[in-house]
């Protein structure tokens, strides 16, 4: 399920060089950033245009009425929280590096994609999550997260305990929820 | 394909009398799985287990064995108190015979669309019906803006107008290739095949596993799935 909208070069390299500046201390082995690996090979050929190359189809289809897996689920057994940020992508990056570095999560991070990799293998192999942000404008975001490996379960207790209050200051909407602005 | 299938169901409803919604009232009521699933990509088995979400769905406000739009809402939103354009665009094109309720057959028809091994034809005419709004053909700009406005609305999003227009504007610069305002059903094939992520609404992967999230009690299932 390839996911990469327009993936906002211009911010991308930048980032990767602040979250290499900011929190990754040469004693900190516990993060990687940087370009060391393509999680998804195709994603950073599909980012070949100008920035702001933004689909209006792709920010329709984020609309929780067309998504139909509220028949089958609930919010809390969705897979896949989506929520917006008012922010910029390097803040909302060097946010899941800290989330990362608090539950000793190794991350890696690639033009706006980051994966977070718990390092006890659960039930189900080891616990990762894959996060994704999407640009609407360069100070409005919307980030993805979705469980990429591991036990659904532990991926339910870490977003509800650790990542949920973690954001809950800087998060301005989540997905399908209420608002309360 | 939209009129191949009404085809066939006037077919079926000759052979079947599957017309008559009493069918499904009855409770177990399910009568031929056989020939729905030789008309979707489900499994008899899997019909089995969605008739068991059907029925589900279906009972929440008005237990009478048929999907109103108010249920249509809570069982997606789990409230009733929340209208969308899309859930009713969505509920509008399962509702084939356009009498505001849906049979468990229209159910099974559309969701058939959403799984994972539907041909993608299908999914990309749903998904062009879907945002064309007025259904005339062809989506136009301001339908586009229209869904676009409302997405935002529904996250609490709010963009400046200059900035959905430029966004509306790139979107129909790359698929608007024949620079008539609208985009047709070959230019939305072109868009979908080059960002296969439009698409991703399109398929639920809980589909997949219907049949163990929704067992079906029926002991003398007449199953032979392969």
């Amino acid at each position: 399920m390839e996911s990469s909208w327009f993936r906002k070069g211009l911010d991308s390299r930048q980032v990767s060089t602040e979250v290499g500046d900011k929190g990754m201390s040469p004693v900190d082995t516990n993060v990687v950033s940087g370009t060391s690996v393509s999680i998804n090979p195709t994603e950073t050929k599909l980012d070949l245009t100008k920035p702001n190359n933004l689909n209006a189809f792709d920010l329709i289809s984020l609309s929780t009425g067309f998504d139909l897996s509220g028949l089958f689920v609930t919010n809390d057994q969705k897979e896949e929280v989506q929520f917006t940020w008012k922010n910029t992508s390097s803040a909302i990056i060097s946010k899941f590096v800290d989330i990362a570095m608090y539950l000793k999560f190794k991350v890696k991070e690639n033009q706006g994609f980051m994966r977070l990799e718990g390092c006890n293998a659960g039930r189900s192999g080891i616990l990762s999550i894959d996060v994704e942000i999407f640009e609407i404008s360069s100070s409005f975001h919307l980030v993805e997260v979705k469980k990429c490996g591991g036990d659904t379960t532990e991926y339910q207790k870490m977003l509800k305990r650790d990542l949920r209050p973690a954001l809950k200051e800087i998060v301005w909407a989540w997905q399908g929820e209420q608002q309360h602005h | 394909m939209v009129q191949c299938l009404d085809g066939v169901k006037h077919l079926l409803s000759a052979v079947v009398n599957c017309c008559d919604s009493e069918i499904y009232k009855q409770p177990g009521g399910l009568e031929n799985p056989e020939a729905l699933a030789r008309e979707t990509v489900f499994s008899v088995s899997e019909i089995e287990a969605l008739y068991e979400l059907f029925k589900k769905i279906s009972s929440a406000v008005i237990d009478d064995g048929l999907i109103n739009k108010e249920e249509f809402q809570l069982a997606l939103f789990k409230t009733n108190k929340k209208e969308s354009l899309f859930a009713d665009r969505v509920f509008d094109l399962f509702d084939k015979k356009h009498n505001g309720i849906l049979d468990f057959e229209e159910f099974a028809r559309a969701l058939s669309v959403f799984h994972p091994n539907a041909p993608i034809d299908d999914k990309i005419e749903f998904s062009f019906q879907l945002y064309d709004l007025k259904q005339q053909g062809f989506i136009e700009r301001q339908e586009v803006k229209q869904m676009v406005v409302a997405t935002l609305a529904e996250s609490g999003m709010n963009l400046s107008d200059d900035v959905i227009e430029s966004i509306i504007d790139k979107t129909f610069e790359e698929a608007d290739t024949k620079h008539d305002g609208k985009i047709d059903k070959e230019e939305w094939r072109n868009l979908v095949m080059r960002h296969p992520s439009l698409l991703k609404n399109m398929t639920l992967q809980y589909l997949k596993d219907i049949t163990t999230t929704f067992p079906s009690f029926v002991f003398h299932s007449q199953v032979d799935d392969t």
